[in-house]
Protein backbone atom coordinates (compact mmCIF):
# COMPACT_ATOMS: atom_id res chain seq x y z
CA UNK A 1 0.00 0.00 0.00
CA UNK A 2 2.56 2.74 1.22
CA UNK A 3 4.64 1.75 -2.34
CA UNK A 4 2.40 2.81 -4.35
CA UNK A 5 1.52 6.11 -2.58
CA UNK A 6 5.51 6.48 -2.20
CA UNK A 7 7.06 8.16 -5.79
CA UNK A 8 4.05 10.74 -5.89
CA UNK A 9 4.73 11.71 -2.30
CA UNK A 10 8.23 11.44 -2.83
CA UNK A 11 7.19 14.25 -5.68
CA UNK A 12 4.88 16.26 -3.88
CA UNK A 13 7.20 17.12 -1.06
CA UNK A 14 9.94 17.48 -3.34
CA UNK A 15 7.75 19.93 -5.35
CA UNK A 16 6.57 21.84 -2.36
CA UNK A 17 10.53 21.62 -1.10
CA UNK A 18 11.26 23.78 -4.48
CA UNK A 19 8.13 26.13 -4.04
CA UNK A 20 9.70 26.73 -0.52
CA UNK A 21 13.46 27.50 -1.54
CA UNK A 22 12.43 29.85 -4.60
CA UNK A 23 10.33 31.64 -2.30
CA UNK A 24 13.48 32.15 0.14
CA UNK A 25 15.91 32.92 -3.00
CA UNK A 26 13.36 35.63 -3.44
CA UNK A 27 13.79 36.81 0.04
CA UNK A 28 17.14 36.78 0.03
CA UNK A 29 17.58 38.19 -3.06
CA UNK A 30 15.85 41.36 -1.93
CA UNK A 31 18.04 41.67 0.96
CA UNK A 32 21.18 41.78 -1.59
CA UNK A 33 20.10 45.22 -2.75
CA UNK A 34 21.76 44.43 -6.15
CA UNK A 35 22.59 47.91 -8.01
CA UNK A 36 20.87 48.66 -10.71
CA UNK A 37 22.52 48.06 -14.23
CA UNK A 38 21.48 51.06 -16.46
CA UNK A 39 23.47 49.48 -19.85
CA UNK A 40 22.27 50.33 -23.28
CA UNK A 41 25.32 48.82 -25.76
CA UNK A 42 26.66 51.08 -28.26
CA UNK A 43 24.92 51.86 -31.44
CA UNK A 44 27.88 50.56 -33.65
CA UNK A 45 27.64 46.81 -32.30
CA UNK A 46 23.73 47.00 -32.54
CA UNK A 47 23.78 48.16 -35.80
CA UNK A 48 26.36 45.66 -37.15
CA UNK A 49 24.90 42.47 -35.07
CA UNK A 50 21.09 43.41 -36.31
CA UNK A 51 21.30 42.72 -39.48
CA UNK A 52 17.97 43.10 -41.66
CA UNK A 53 16.17 43.15 -38.50
CA UNK A 54 17.28 46.42 -37.47
CA UNK A 55 13.37 47.93 -37.47
CA UNK A 56 12.54 45.22 -34.52
CA UNK A 57 15.66 45.69 -33.09
CA UNK A 58 14.66 48.85 -32.68
CA UNK A 59 11.24 48.25 -31.27
CA UNK A 60 13.03 46.95 -28.45
CA UNK A 61 14.92 49.46 -27.09
CA UNK A 62 12.26 51.80 -27.55
CA UNK A 63 9.92 49.32 -25.67
CA UNK A 64 12.56 48.89 -23.10
CA UNK A 65 12.63 53.32 -22.81
CA UNK A 66 8.58 52.84 -22.16
CA UNK A 67 8.84 50.23 -19.71
CA UNK A 68 11.14 52.32 -17.81
CA UNK A 69 9.15 55.82 -18.07
CA UNK A 70 7.10 55.09 -14.52
CA UNK A 71 10.07 54.49 -12.88
CA UNK A 72 11.01 56.90 -10.07
CA UNK A 73 15.17 57.00 -9.80
CA UNK A 74 16.55 59.83 -11.02
CA UNK A 75 19.00 57.66 -13.19
CA UNK A 76 15.85 56.48 -14.91
CA UNK A 77 15.74 59.14 -17.32
CA UNK A 78 19.78 58.92 -18.63
CA UNK A 79 18.86 55.56 -19.41
CA UNK A 80 15.10 56.04 -21.16
CA UNK A 81 16.98 58.57 -23.19
CA UNK A 82 20.02 56.39 -23.91
CA UNK A 83 17.42 53.74 -25.54
CA UNK A 84 15.64 55.80 -27.44
CA UNK A 85 18.92 57.34 -28.86
CA UNK A 86 20.09 53.64 -29.83
CA UNK A 87 16.26 53.48 -31.32
CA UNK A 88 16.41 56.33 -33.11
CA UNK A 89 19.72 55.81 -34.82
CA UNK A 90 18.59 52.32 -35.74
CA UNK A 91 15.69 53.64 -36.71
CA UNK A 92 15.47 57.28 -37.27
CA UNK A 93 11.58 56.97 -38.33
CA UNK A 94 10.56 56.14 -35.12
CA UNK A 95 9.05 60.04 -34.17
CA UNK A 96 7.55 58.54 -31.27
CA UNK A 97 10.37 58.26 -29.66
CA UNK A 98 11.03 61.75 -29.73
CA UNK A 99 7.90 62.69 -27.97
CA UNK A 100 8.36 59.88 -25.19
CA UNK A 101 12.19 61.09 -24.54
CA UNK A 102 11.53 64.95 -25.25
CA UNK A 103 8.69 65.38 -23.62
CA UNK A 104 6.62 62.67 -21.46
CA UNK A 105 9.83 61.31 -19.66
CA UNK A 106 11.01 64.47 -18.07
CA UNK A 107 9.36 65.44 -15.60
CA UNK A 108 9.91 68.47 -13.50
CA UNK A 109 11.69 71.90 -15.19
CA UNK A 110 15.27 70.50 -14.12
CA UNK A 111 14.71 67.45 -16.15
CA UNK A 112 13.26 69.09 -19.30
CA UNK A 113 16.41 70.82 -20.60
CA UNK A 114 17.76 67.24 -21.29
CA UNK A 115 14.65 66.44 -23.34
CA UNK A 116 15.32 69.55 -25.31
CA UNK A 117 18.55 68.25 -25.75
CA UNK A 118 17.32 64.84 -26.96
CA UNK A 119 15.03 66.41 -29.33
CA UNK A 120 17.63 69.08 -30.93
CA UNK A 121 19.68 65.57 -31.73
CA UNK A 122 16.45 64.66 -33.05
CA UNK A 123 16.21 67.55 -35.22
CA UNK A 124 19.87 66.66 -36.67
CA UNK A 125 18.70 63.22 -37.91
CA UNK A 126 15.38 64.16 -39.17
CA UNK A 127 15.49 67.44 -40.33
CA UNK A 128 12.64 67.26 -42.24
CA UNK A 129 10.41 66.39 -38.99
CA UNK A 130 7.82 69.14 -37.98
CA UNK A 131 6.70 67.38 -35.13
CA UNK A 132 10.50 67.73 -33.01
CA UNK A 133 10.96 71.32 -33.42
CA UNK A 134 7.60 71.49 -32.50
CA UNK A 135 8.28 69.82 -29.32
CA UNK A 136 10.85 71.87 -29.06
CA UNK A 137 9.27 74.61 -28.90
CA UNK A 138 6.68 73.03 -26.41
CA UNK A 139 9.14 72.60 -23.87
CA UNK A 140 10.93 76.26 -24.32
CA UNK A 141 7.32 77.17 -23.64
CA UNK A 142 6.94 74.92 -20.12
CA UNK A 143 10.35 76.45 -18.77
CA UNK A 144 8.54 79.96 -20.02
CA UNK A 145 11.32 80.84 -21.93
CA UNK A 146 8.95 82.22 -24.92
CA UNK A 147 11.35 83.88 -27.62
CA UNK A 148 13.25 80.38 -27.70
CA UNK A 149 9.57 78.24 -28.20
CA UNK A 150 8.81 80.93 -30.69
CA UNK A 151 11.93 80.50 -32.43
CA UNK A 152 11.06 76.45 -32.44
CA UNK A 153 7.78 76.96 -33.63
CA UNK A 154 8.41 78.94 -36.63
CA UNK A 155 11.26 76.12 -37.67
CA UNK A 156 8.35 73.65 -37.28
CA UNK A 157 5.73 75.47 -39.39
CA UNK A 158 8.17 76.08 -42.47
CA UNK A 159 8.62 72.53 -42.60
CA UNK A 160 6.90 70.36 -44.93
CA UNK A 161 3.68 68.83 -44.05
CA UNK A 162 3.49 70.93 -40.80
CA UNK A 163 -0.22 71.78 -40.06
CA UNK A 164 -2.05 75.38 -41.09
CA UNK A 165 -2.59 76.42 -37.52
CA UNK A 166 1.18 76.36 -36.25
CA UNK A 167 2.16 79.79 -38.21
CA UNK A 168 -0.89 81.23 -36.68
CA UNK A 169 0.46 80.21 -33.32
CA UNK A 170 3.95 81.59 -33.82
CA UNK A 171 3.29 84.75 -32.83
CA UNK A 172 1.63 83.87 -29.70
CA UNK A 173 4.40 81.98 -28.05
CA UNK A 174 6.34 85.68 -28.00
CA UNK A 175 4.22 86.91 -25.35
CA UNK A 176 5.57 86.92 -21.91
CA UNK A 177 5.41 84.72 -18.92
CA UNK A 178 2.16 83.76 -17.06
CA UNK A 179 -0.62 83.60 -20.29
CA UNK A 180 -1.54 80.16 -19.40
CA UNK A 181 -4.50 80.40 -21.17
CA UNK A 182 -2.49 80.74 -24.18
CA UNK A 183 -0.07 77.98 -23.28
CA UNK A 184 -3.87 75.84 -23.24
CA UNK A 185 -4.29 76.86 -26.99
CA UNK A 186 -0.74 75.86 -27.83
CA UNK A 187 -1.19 72.39 -26.35
CA UNK A 188 -4.60 71.66 -27.98
CA UNK A 189 -2.96 72.34 -31.18
CA UNK A 190 -0.22 70.54 -30.70
CA UNK A 191 -3.02 67.97 -30.04
CA UNK A 192 -3.73 67.17 -33.90
CA UNK A 193 0.21 66.27 -34.53
CA UNK A 194 -0.67 63.06 -32.08
CA UNK A 195 -2.02 60.06 -33.92
CA UNK A 196 -1.93 57.21 -31.34
CA UNK A 197 -4.81 57.51 -28.81
CA UNK A 198 -2.34 56.51 -25.95
CA UNK A 199 -0.23 59.25 -27.11
CA UNK A 200 -2.80 61.08 -27.05
CA UNK A 201 -4.08 60.24 -23.70
CA UNK A 202 -0.90 61.46 -21.87
CA UNK A 203 -0.58 64.66 -23.76
CA UNK A 204 -4.50 65.62 -22.77
CA UNK A 205 -3.31 65.10 -19.00
CA UNK A 206 -0.94 68.10 -19.38
CA UNK A 207 -4.16 69.73 -21.23
CA UNK A 208 -6.09 69.37 -18.38
CA UNK A 209 -3.63 70.45 -15.94
CA UNK A 210 -2.99 73.86 -18.27
CA UNK A 211 -6.81 74.32 -18.41
CA UNK A 212 -7.02 74.23 -14.73
CA UNK A 213 -4.24 76.44 -14.03
CA UNK A 214 -6.26 79.35 -16.82
CA UNK A 215 -9.53 78.44 -14.34
CA UNK A 216 -7.67 78.58 -11.12
CA UNK A 217 -6.39 82.06 -12.70
CA UNK A 218 -9.55 83.77 -13.53
CA UNK A 219 -11.01 82.61 -10.07
CA UNK A 220 -7.73 84.47 -8.33
CA UNK A 221 -8.64 87.30 -10.53
CA UNK A 222 -12.56 87.84 -9.28
CA UNK A 223 -11.32 87.05 -5.76
CA UNK A 224 -8.71 90.20 -6.42
CA UNK A 225 -12.01 92.09 -7.86
CA UNK A 226 -14.39 91.20 -4.93
CA UNK A 227 -12.27 91.68 -2.32
CA UNK A 228 -9.83 94.23 -3.24
CA UNK A 229 -6.30 91.94 -2.74
CA UNK A 230 -4.47 88.94 -3.48
CA UNK A 231 -5.52 85.55 -2.27
CA UNK A 232 -2.59 84.75 0.11
CA UNK A 233 -3.69 80.98 -0.74
CA UNK A 234 -5.50 79.04 -3.10
CA UNK A 235 -7.70 77.35 -0.29
CA UNK A 236 -9.19 80.88 0.23
CA UNK A 237 -10.90 80.38 -2.46
CA UNK A 238 -12.91 77.93 -1.54
CA UNK A 239 -13.52 79.10 1.63
CA UNK A 240 -14.93 82.24 0.13
CA UNK A 241 -17.24 80.10 -2.19
CA UNK A 242 -15.68 81.07 -5.61
CA UNK A 243 -14.88 77.22 -6.17
CA UNK A 244 -15.93 73.95 -4.58
CA UNK A 245 -12.44 72.65 -4.61
CA UNK A 246 -8.89 72.66 -5.92
CA UNK A 247 -9.00 70.70 -9.17
CA UNK A 248 -6.57 67.83 -8.61
CA UNK A 249 -3.08 68.28 -10.40
CA UNK A 250 -2.99 65.79 -13.03
CA UNK A 251 0.64 66.46 -14.36
CA UNK A 252 2.26 68.30 -10.99
CA UNK A 253 1.85 67.48 -7.25
CA UNK A 254 -0.61 69.94 -6.48
CA UNK A 255 -1.71 73.57 -7.34
CA UNK A 256 -0.52 76.23 -5.18
CA UNK A 257 -0.70 80.30 -5.46
CA UNK A 258 2.86 82.18 -6.11
CA UNK A 259 3.44 84.40 -2.94
CA UNK A 260 5.16 87.25 -4.98
CA UNK A 261 2.27 89.21 -5.25
CA UNK A 262 4.03 92.26 -4.89
CA UNK A 263 5.33 91.43 -7.97
CA UNK A 264 3.26 92.24 -11.01
CA UNK A 265 4.53 89.58 -13.10
CA UNK A 266 3.74 86.95 -10.81
CA UNK A 267 0.32 88.27 -8.75
CA UNK A 268 -2.31 85.95 -9.07
CA UNK A 269 -0.36 83.10 -11.13
CA UNK A 270 -1.19 79.71 -10.42
CA UNK A 271 2.08 77.07 -10.19
CA UNK A 272 1.73 73.33 -9.98
CA UNK A 273 4.36 71.82 -7.60
CA UNK A 274 7.19 69.44 -10.00
CA UNK B 1 9.41 17.78 -65.77
CA UNK B 2 7.23 15.16 -64.54
CA UNK B 3 9.56 13.91 -62.48
CA UNK B 4 10.72 16.61 -60.93
CA UNK B 5 7.10 16.89 -60.06
CA UNK B 6 6.70 13.35 -59.09
CA UNK B 7 9.86 14.37 -56.28
CA UNK B 8 8.26 17.50 -55.44
CA UNK B 9 4.82 16.25 -54.58
CA UNK B 10 6.26 13.13 -52.46
CA UNK B 11 8.73 15.58 -50.79
CA UNK B 12 6.05 17.83 -50.10
CA UNK B 13 3.62 15.66 -48.61
CA UNK B 14 6.43 14.24 -46.64
CA UNK B 15 7.52 17.52 -45.54
CA UNK B 16 4.35 18.45 -44.23
CA UNK B 17 3.93 15.31 -42.18
CA UNK B 18 7.04 15.94 -40.13
CA UNK B 19 6.76 16.99 -36.50
CA UNK B 20 9.14 19.94 -37.65
CA UNK B 21 6.48 21.86 -39.40
CA UNK B 22 3.91 21.55 -36.89
CA UNK B 23 6.67 22.67 -34.35
CA UNK B 24 7.50 25.58 -36.18
CA UNK B 25 3.81 26.39 -36.29
CA UNK B 26 3.66 26.86 -32.86
CA UNK B 27 6.73 28.55 -32.53
CA UNK B 28 5.22 31.05 -34.85
CA UNK B 29 1.87 31.51 -32.80
CA UNK B 30 4.23 32.09 -29.89
CA UNK B 31 6.14 34.60 -31.76
CA UNK B 32 2.98 36.23 -33.04
CA UNK B 33 1.17 36.52 -29.76
CA UNK B 34 4.85 38.30 -28.39
CA UNK B 35 3.86 40.58 -31.37
CA UNK B 36 0.74 41.52 -30.33
CA UNK B 37 1.69 42.41 -26.57
CA UNK B 38 5.11 43.74 -27.97
CA UNK B 39 2.70 46.24 -30.24
CA UNK B 40 0.39 47.27 -27.28
CA UNK B 41 3.72 48.18 -25.28
CA UNK B 42 5.06 50.24 -28.33
CA UNK B 43 2.93 53.82 -27.38
CA UNK B 44 2.70 55.31 -30.66
CA UNK B 45 4.58 53.08 -33.08
CA UNK B 46 1.93 49.79 -32.73
CA UNK B 47 1.16 49.99 -36.65
CA UNK B 48 5.38 49.76 -37.44
CA UNK B 49 6.06 47.43 -34.59
CA UNK B 50 3.08 45.42 -35.64
CA UNK B 51 4.24 45.08 -38.84
CA UNK B 52 8.01 44.76 -38.34
CA UNK B 53 7.60 42.41 -35.50
CA UNK B 54 5.46 39.77 -37.43
CA UNK B 55 7.64 39.77 -40.89
CA UNK B 56 10.81 39.35 -38.17
CA UNK B 57 8.73 36.38 -36.58
CA UNK B 58 7.83 35.10 -40.18
CA UNK B 59 11.31 34.77 -41.18
CA UNK B 60 13.20 33.73 -38.02
CA UNK B 61 10.58 30.46 -38.16
CA UNK B 62 10.34 30.11 -42.10
CA UNK B 63 14.09 29.43 -41.56
CA UNK B 64 14.05 27.42 -38.97
CA UNK B 65 11.71 25.38 -40.98
CA UNK B 66 13.15 25.54 -44.31
CA UNK B 67 17.04 24.99 -42.53
CA UNK B 68 15.84 21.73 -40.22
CA UNK B 69 13.38 20.19 -42.21
CA UNK B 70 15.55 20.15 -45.02
CA UNK B 71 18.93 18.87 -43.57
CA UNK B 72 16.62 16.66 -41.75
CA UNK B 73 14.87 15.21 -44.95
CA UNK B 74 18.37 14.92 -47.06
CA UNK B 75 20.01 13.22 -44.41
CA UNK B 76 17.38 10.83 -43.49
CA UNK B 77 16.94 10.23 -47.00
CA UNK B 78 20.67 8.95 -47.03
CA UNK B 79 20.86 6.99 -43.71
CA UNK B 80 17.06 5.16 -44.92
CA UNK B 81 19.07 4.22 -48.19
CA UNK B 82 16.03 6.43 -49.57
CA UNK B 83 18.25 7.82 -51.98
CA UNK B 84 18.98 4.31 -53.41
CA UNK B 85 15.57 3.83 -54.53
CA UNK B 86 15.12 7.94 -55.57
CA UNK B 87 17.96 7.44 -57.71
CA UNK B 88 16.88 4.40 -59.41
CA UNK B 89 14.38 6.11 -60.70
CA UNK B 90 15.29 9.59 -61.35
CA UNK B 91 19.08 11.20 -62.43
CA UNK B 92 20.93 13.24 -59.80
CA UNK B 93 19.55 16.42 -61.50
CA UNK B 94 16.28 15.50 -60.93
CA UNK B 95 16.69 14.70 -57.45
CA UNK B 96 18.42 17.51 -56.19
CA UNK B 97 15.86 19.88 -58.68
CA UNK B 98 13.29 17.98 -56.92
CA UNK B 99 14.14 18.08 -53.45
CA UNK B 100 14.71 22.03 -53.32
CA UNK B 101 11.94 22.73 -55.25
CA UNK B 102 9.70 20.69 -52.51
CA UNK B 103 11.06 22.78 -49.76
CA UNK B 104 10.47 25.99 -51.84
CA UNK B 105 6.72 24.59 -51.73
CA UNK B 106 7.02 24.11 -48.18
CA UNK B 107 8.21 27.22 -47.32
CA UNK B 108 5.88 29.23 -49.44
CA UNK B 109 2.68 27.00 -48.30
CA UNK B 110 4.23 27.55 -44.11
CA UNK B 111 4.04 31.69 -45.54
CA UNK B 112 1.14 31.76 -46.84
CA UNK B 113 -0.39 29.86 -43.30
CA UNK B 114 1.76 32.27 -41.53
CA UNK B 115 0.71 35.08 -43.31
CA UNK B 116 -2.89 34.55 -42.60
CA UNK B 117 -2.16 34.58 -39.23
CA UNK B 118 -0.40 38.10 -39.16
CA UNK B 119 -3.09 39.82 -41.57
CA UNK B 120 -5.38 39.13 -38.79
CA UNK B 121 -3.25 40.79 -36.15
CA UNK B 122 -2.36 43.09 -38.84
CA UNK B 123 -6.24 43.98 -39.13
CA UNK B 124 -6.85 43.92 -35.70
CA UNK B 125 -4.39 46.81 -35.05
CA UNK B 126 -5.46 48.46 -38.02
CA UNK B 127 -2.26 48.59 -39.46
CA UNK B 128 -3.03 46.47 -42.34
CA UNK B 129 -2.57 47.24 -46.19
CA UNK B 130 -2.80 45.23 -49.22
CA UNK B 131 1.17 45.10 -50.20
CA UNK B 132 1.98 43.97 -46.88
CA UNK B 133 2.11 40.53 -48.71
CA UNK B 134 5.20 41.81 -50.42
CA UNK B 135 6.81 41.18 -46.93
CA UNK B 136 5.74 37.81 -47.59
CA UNK B 137 7.11 37.75 -51.09
CA UNK B 138 10.54 39.40 -49.60
CA UNK B 139 10.88 36.33 -47.21
CA UNK B 140 9.97 33.70 -49.54
CA UNK B 141 13.01 34.70 -51.54
CA UNK B 142 15.54 35.24 -48.71
CA UNK B 143 14.10 31.28 -47.55
CA UNK B 144 14.92 30.52 -51.16
CA UNK B 145 18.69 31.32 -50.73
CA UNK B 146 18.53 29.92 -47.38
CA UNK B 147 17.78 26.50 -48.93
CA UNK B 148 20.27 26.30 -51.78
CA UNK B 149 22.57 27.05 -49.03
CA UNK B 150 21.47 24.26 -47.10
CA UNK B 151 21.38 21.97 -50.15
CA UNK B 152 25.17 23.10 -50.95
CA UNK B 153 26.27 22.00 -47.99
CA UNK B 154 24.23 18.78 -47.31
CA UNK B 155 25.87 17.84 -50.67
CA UNK B 156 29.40 19.09 -49.22
CA UNK B 157 28.98 17.62 -45.78
CA UNK B 158 28.51 14.27 -44.75
CA UNK B 159 27.49 15.53 -41.42
CA UNK B 160 24.13 17.01 -40.95
CA UNK B 161 25.40 19.31 -37.74
CA UNK B 162 27.78 20.49 -40.40
CA UNK B 163 25.49 21.48 -42.67
CA UNK B 164 23.23 23.37 -40.60
CA UNK B 165 25.91 25.47 -39.10
CA UNK B 166 27.58 26.06 -42.01
CA UNK B 167 23.68 27.28 -43.58
CA UNK B 168 22.79 29.41 -40.39
CA UNK B 169 26.59 30.54 -40.03
CA UNK B 170 26.36 31.71 -43.78
CA UNK B 171 23.13 33.25 -43.48
CA UNK B 172 23.91 35.42 -40.50
CA UNK B 173 27.11 36.69 -42.47
CA UNK B 174 24.72 37.39 -45.74
CA UNK B 175 22.38 39.74 -43.55
CA UNK B 176 25.17 41.40 -41.57
CA UNK B 177 27.77 41.17 -43.92
CA UNK B 178 27.50 44.55 -45.74
CA UNK B 179 27.61 46.39 -42.20
CA UNK B 180 30.30 44.48 -40.75
CA UNK B 181 32.80 44.94 -43.98
CA UNK B 182 31.92 48.62 -44.16
CA UNK B 183 33.35 48.54 -40.35
CA UNK B 184 36.43 46.14 -41.26
CA UNK B 185 37.15 48.25 -44.49
CA UNK B 186 38.33 51.39 -42.25
CA UNK B 187 41.39 49.75 -40.64
CA UNK B 188 42.60 48.11 -44.23
CA UNK B 189 43.63 50.95 -46.49
CA UNK B 190 45.49 48.50 -49.18
CA UNK B 191 43.56 48.69 -52.46
CA UNK B 192 44.13 44.77 -52.47
CA UNK B 193 42.46 43.97 -49.24
CA UNK B 194 39.64 46.05 -50.19
CA UNK B 195 39.04 44.56 -53.62
CA UNK B 196 39.15 41.47 -51.48
CA UNK B 197 36.35 42.48 -48.84
CA UNK B 198 34.04 43.57 -51.96
CA UNK B 199 34.39 40.39 -53.95
CA UNK B 200 33.94 38.90 -50.67
CA UNK B 201 30.30 41.02 -49.89
CA UNK B 202 28.91 40.20 -53.62
CA UNK B 203 30.20 36.46 -53.03
CA UNK B 204 28.09 36.06 -49.39
CA UNK B 205 23.98 36.41 -50.03
CA UNK B 206 23.28 39.98 -49.94
CA UNK B 207 20.11 39.35 -48.13
CA UNK B 208 19.83 42.89 -46.41
CA UNK B 209 19.33 43.91 -50.27
CA UNK B 210 16.17 41.74 -51.16
CA UNK B 211 14.58 42.46 -47.69
CA UNK B 212 11.70 44.62 -47.14
CA UNK B 213 10.58 44.93 -43.52
CA UNK B 214 11.87 48.75 -42.82
CA UNK B 215 9.75 49.80 -45.72
CA UNK B 216 7.11 47.85 -44.77
CA UNK B 217 6.60 48.58 -41.39
CA UNK B 218 6.27 51.90 -42.43
CA UNK B 219 3.93 51.47 -45.16
CA UNK B 220 6.32 52.08 -48.24
CA UNK B 221 5.72 50.50 -51.25
CA UNK B 222 9.19 49.83 -53.38
CA UNK B 223 9.15 50.41 -56.80
CA UNK B 224 8.29 47.73 -59.87
CA UNK B 225 12.03 47.44 -61.17
CA UNK B 226 13.49 47.16 -57.68
CA UNK B 227 10.99 44.00 -57.01
CA UNK B 228 12.05 42.64 -60.66
CA UNK B 229 15.53 42.99 -59.46
CA UNK B 230 15.18 41.11 -56.66
CA UNK B 231 13.57 38.33 -57.78
CA UNK B 232 16.17 37.78 -60.24
CA UNK B 233 19.10 38.10 -58.07
CA UNK B 234 17.33 35.50 -56.14
CA UNK B 235 16.50 33.01 -59.00
CA UNK B 236 20.16 33.46 -60.43
CA UNK B 237 21.87 32.92 -56.86
CA UNK B 238 19.88 29.79 -56.06
CA UNK B 239 20.52 28.69 -59.94
CA UNK B 240 24.10 29.09 -59.08
CA UNK B 241 23.88 27.11 -55.84
CA UNK B 242 22.31 24.51 -57.15
CA UNK B 243 24.34 24.12 -60.01
CA UNK B 244 27.07 24.13 -57.83
CA UNK B 245 25.20 21.59 -54.95
CA UNK B 246 24.38 18.94 -57.73
CA UNK B 247 27.74 18.62 -59.37
CA UNK B 248 29.33 18.24 -55.62
CA UNK B 249 26.34 15.64 -55.10
CA UNK B 250 27.35 13.92 -58.68
CA UNK B 251 31.30 13.98 -57.46
CA UNK B 252 30.63 12.67 -54.04
CA UNK B 253 27.53 9.51 -55.48
CA UNK B 254 30.48 8.42 -57.93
Amino acid sequence: MFKRFQLPLIGFIVFFSALYFSSRLEKSSAQLKVKKIFYVPPYSYINTISGSFKVSVADIFYIRAILSVAEEEKEYLDYILSNLRLAVELDPRLTSAYIIGGIVAPRGKEEIPQGIQFLKEGMMRSPLEWKIPFWVAFNYFQLEDYLKAGEYYKIASLLPDAPRYLKGLTAWSYYKAGKSDLGALFLEGMLDSVNDPGLLKSMERKVEWLKNIVFLEKKVAEFKNIFGQWPKELNELVDKGLIKEIPKDPFGKGYYLDDRWYDQRYAGKVRSRF
Amino acid sequence: MRKILAVIFLNFIQGLRERIFLGVVFFFIFLLGLTFFLSILSVGESAAVTRSAGLSAMEISGLFLVIFGFTFSFYNDKTSRMIEVYLTFFSRYVYTAGKLCSFLLIAFFYLILAGIFWVIILIINGAFFWQSWLGILSIFLKLSIALSLNLLFSCLFSSPIFALLCTLFIYASGEIASQALKAVIIYFKSPISLALFKTLKYILPNLDKIDLKYQLAYAQVPNANFLVSMFFYTFCYCLFLWILSTRIFIINRS
